[in-house]
């Protein structure tokens, strides 16, 4: 009688303690799924702030250039030597629109580390309207997927030839391409 | 009938169960642990990244401010990090914690390796005789200079030039240098001393501790292509030549005092070899468009849109030597360029630059 009841308790025991084992492993499983809804989780948020990051990256690089390019002495016009800010040189303009073009690979590529795929173009816009003339030109093949941003500066075009009215307002439009 | 197993047996069966059981749990308790202390460490790795790649955008952003302005000082406070900067195959990078940056089209005369909570930088127009290009120095107090026996004349125009947060002595001897735990130390030496004698004060410091610059030639107007910018390295307790990339030479001519100043920057001649390369790439295309400049000039004078005499200035061959590094060819170019640009001006012409 004694022998039967300690059997019966001892199949017990070993029931309980399968039951706790499986307990074990669905904690163990449940714990899992929740770590993993968490990481997809995290993963969502972090790919969203890193495609913020990109679109502040590419508003910098799209202003970065503007700066640049408006400083640049291959571009600027000067007065007894002395660069004005944010002025063209008309001469210039043409002069470096003709000399870095794709076909003169060096040129275009030396300066293509300051530009990378943008499209600069400068238009004249008072006293007359001009055609735009395109001073780089690196765009993308467009597609779908091609997003771009338009930066507009107005600038002061000088034609040092004129002895009086030299000066002209013109407008510098970057477009960066991503 | 009904098989009773032995109460003996049923009890090790539980004591294995309860074994196993401590076993299962510290195994998956190791894996749990394993799993976030790799997380942790990957997550620790991906912001250092994050950090350093914030920090040389940051640089990136104050470099391209430094270059759109001339004769600029500044100190740049950031967080204490080693900042390398190399050039190997001319593809000059600053790199931190792993992560490199493209310096670009800027010419930036740094040490090879920054580690300090302040940057120094300062910027100088280079001008030959049109505007190239602006040129970007950077260096941290840790760093000292000792300029030896520059003449008067070298001293005023030159040495005096020198930014006032640089940390640098003017000294007449050699031996009253000593060590006194520098993190760099760059001697300039204006003498025709090839290579140069090595301070007893520094023959302890380390190799990569002690470079030097030799000035070779500071007489008259030295820096329009006369003097020699020798670079020399620490090797025990001589110096011997730094020789670029591809082991030709350490020398360069002076092109210009700025060219001097990013020599004494520089304590590598390949980076500084590199950057001038550039440099000089630039004043070719610079110059190119001034002649081409020049010849639309030249048009208009021509038309009768401009005084017609004015096209005796707008030749355009006198161009031909920019883009050279060769002194004597280059600067024929400048003074013949800065005549017929003056001739322009005296006769009321549009300039040539």
């Amino acid at each position: 009688m004694l022998d039967r009841t300690k059997t019966v308790k001892i199949r017990m025991g070993s029931r309980k303690s399968q039951i706790q084992m499986m307990e074990t492993v669905m904690i163990l499983v449940v714990f899992f799924i929740i770590v993993a809804i968490g990481f997809i989780f995290y993963s969502k948020i972090q790919e969203g702030s890193i495609r913020e990051l990109q679109r502040q990256r590419f508003e910098e690089e799209a202003v970065a250039i503007s700066q640049n390019i408006i400083y640049m002495p291959e571009l600027a016009c000067s007065e007894k030597s002395v660069i004005i800010d944010i002025c063209f040189d008309k001469y210039k303009l043409k002069a470096f629109a003709s000399i870095v073009r794709p076909q003169n690979r060096n040129e275009f590529l030396f300066y293509q580390k300051d530009f990378g795929e943008s499209r600069i173009t400068v238009r004249e816009i008072f006293p007359d309207q001009k055609d735009a003339v395109v001073i780089y030109d690196n765009a993308p093949v467009i597609s779908q997927e091609t997003s771009s941003i338009l930066t507009s500066v107005p600038v002061s075009l000088k034609d040092p030839a004129k002895r009086y009215g030299q000066y002209s307002i013109g407008i510098l439009d970057i477009e960066v391409f991503a | 009938m009904k098989i009773i197993k032995s109460p003996k047996r049923m009890e090790k069966k539980a004591v294995i169960e309860v074994q196993f059981n401590w076993v299962f749990v510290l195994i998956a308790g190791t894996m749990i642990l394993m799993f976030f202390i790799i997380i942790v460490n990957k997550q620790k790795s991906v912001s250092d990244k994050k950090l350093a790649v914030n920090i040389l955008n940051s640089m990136d952003r104050v470099l391209s401010g430094q270059k759109t302005s001339e004769n600029r000082q500044d100190v740049i406070d950031m967080f204490e990090a080693e900042m390398s900067y190399s050039c190997g195959g001319c593809d000059c990078t600053f790199s931190l914690a792993g992560m490199s940056k493209s310096k670009g089209n800027l010419v930036v005369f740094a040490p090879t390796s920054m580690k300090s909570d302040r940057l120094l930088t300062w910027t100088q127009g280079w001008d030959m005789p049109f505007r190239v290009s602006n040129f970007v120095y950077m260096t941290t107090p840790e760093i000292k200079y000792y300029l030896v026996g520059p003449s008067l004349s070298v001293r005023r125009d030159f040495v005096d030039g020198l930014p006032v947060n640089v940390s640098y002595d003017v000294v007449a001897d050699i031996n009253s240098i000593a060590y006194k735990g520098e993190q760099k130390v760059r001697l300039v030496f204006f003498s025709d001393a090839n290579p140069p004698q090595m301070p007893s004060g520094l023959a302890d410091a380390g190799d990569s501790i002690v470079t030097a610059l030799v000035i070779d030639g500071t007489a008259g107007a030295w820096y329009n292509g006369r003097a020699k910018l020798k670079f020399y390295k620490k090797k025990g307790p001589v110096f011997v030549p730094d020789n670029d990339e591809d082991e030709t030479t350490n020398e360069y001519p002076a092109l210009g005092m700025q060219t001097a100043y990013g020599a004494i920057y520089s304590d590598s001649f390949q980076n500084f070899r590199c950057n001038m390369d550039d440099a000089v790439k630039k004043m070719g295309y610079v110059a190119r468009i001034y002649k081409e400049r020049a010849g639309q000039l030249s048009q208009k004078a021509v038309d009768g849109e401009i005084y017609s005499g004015c096209n005796a200035f707008y030749a355009t061959t006198y161009f031909n030597g920019f883009g050279s590094n060769d002194p004597s060819l280059l600067y024929d170019s400048i003074n013949l360029l800065t005549t017929f640009n003056e001739g322009a001006v005296i006769s009321s012409c549009p300039r040539i630059y």
